[in-house]
């Protein structure tokens, strides 16, 4: 795959995430499923799960353990305050971004 | 042991590999990333609707991404820009030096500078024993300063880089000494058993080299791994 997409997809990977956990609360396994529905993007856990942690240590993402009936405990995550505020920022500079790319392209 | 064992013991061995490439991350990062994991291996069991076989287990972790892709992208993740470890950078300055003393003490017929012109002979026995000491203490150093800057390194949860220097450093010269001993082994043997036949004895000899070599690359490895 191209380089240029790599980089890409890593840098979109983090946002993206934040607006699953935005939407509702669920697990890694489940967030990579939603993401690879898209053909665009083809994510595994060695990508995904690091961002998971990074999130919960800089305190945008929260865990809650629940029980597995086959396993050990399941962990879910959910946005923290501080986690929706960064969402909305990044949503409202996306457009922003959105906008230009709009606009650069019809100009040429 | 039975087969709820192994796959327990399976998976662990897997999780284990991958927590070993995230040195560069908190422990609490590590640890959460390994919970996912386990997680995500159990929620990979029940999707495909297996049961926890040994055989199932290998076919989900055969479709994770294997341990080394989770080496973590430092700069990306820490801001900071692993250095390459001085203590390894010395040992390896004291190694070459140790090796250009140890040429300059052990090779006859090197040219030295005396009061009363050029003499081409051996270093002359006054600085032969300041030599000879250094030469000893060179090795030492330099493998006390390989095993040092190898702890440093992993201790320093990638803010250090440069194993295979360490690594070097560390192994140089005690290779060196085993392949003394080694040759040396092998030479008496070989004395013993060609009784005095050239082609024989050169052959074996080539056979004792490649011997050697082939011990310091397997024990090289083996250590490789070992600090990986």
């Amino acid at each position: 795959m191209n380089r240029w997409i790599t980089q890409l997809r890593k840098g979109l990977l983090e946002y993206l995430t934040l607006n699953i956990l935005n939407q509702k609360e669920t697990y890694g396994y489940e967030i990579i499923q939603i993401l690879n529905t898209f053909e665009s993007m083809d994510v595994t856990e060695s990508t995904v799960y690091p961002i998971l942690a990074r999130l919960n240590k800089d305190g945008f993402a929260q865990v809650r353990k629940s029980p597995s009936p086959d396993g050990p405990p399941r962990r879910y995550y959910s946005l923290t305050p501080k986690g929706k505020a960064r969402v909305a920022q990044m949503n409202q500079y996306w457009e922003l971004l959105n906008q230009t790319i709009q606009q650069i392209r019809s100009k040429t | 042991m039975n087969e709820l064992t192994s796959i327990e013991s399976r998976i662990n061995q897997y999780l284990d590999a991958v927590r070993e490439q995230l040195s560069g991350l908190t422990e609490g990062e590590v640890d959460s990333i390994i919970d996912d994991l386990r997680g995500h291996i159990d929620a990979a069991m029940q999707a495909h609707g297996d049961q926890p076989t040994l055989e199932n287990i290998e076919a989900v972790l055969a479709e994770m991404d294997p341990p080394e892709t989770f080496v973590p992208d430092l700069n990306e993740t820490t801001g900071v820009v692993p250095k390459v470890s001085r203590t390894a950078i010395i040992g390896a300055v004291l190694l070459l030096f140790g090796i250009l003393m140890a040429i300059r003490f052990l090779i006859p017929g090197i040219t030295y500078s005396a009061v009363d012109g050029i003499t081409i002979s051996n270093v002359p026995e006054s600085i032969r024993w300041q030599w000879l000491l250094l030469v000893t203490i060179l090795p030492l150093a330099t493998t006390i300063l390989g095993l040092v800057s190898i702890s440093q390194i992993r201790a320093s949860k990638g803010k250090l880089m440069g194993k295979p220097l360490a690594l070097v450093d560390t192994l140089f010269y005690p290779l060196l000494v085993l392949d003394g001993l080694l040759i040396a082994f092998m030479f008496m043997i070989i004395a013993t058993i060609t009784d005095g036949h050239l082609a024989l004895t050169e052959s074996l000899a080539l056979l004792s080299y490649l011997l050697v070599i082939i011990v310091d690359l397997i024990i090289g490895v083996i250590a490789w791994h070992k600090i990986r």
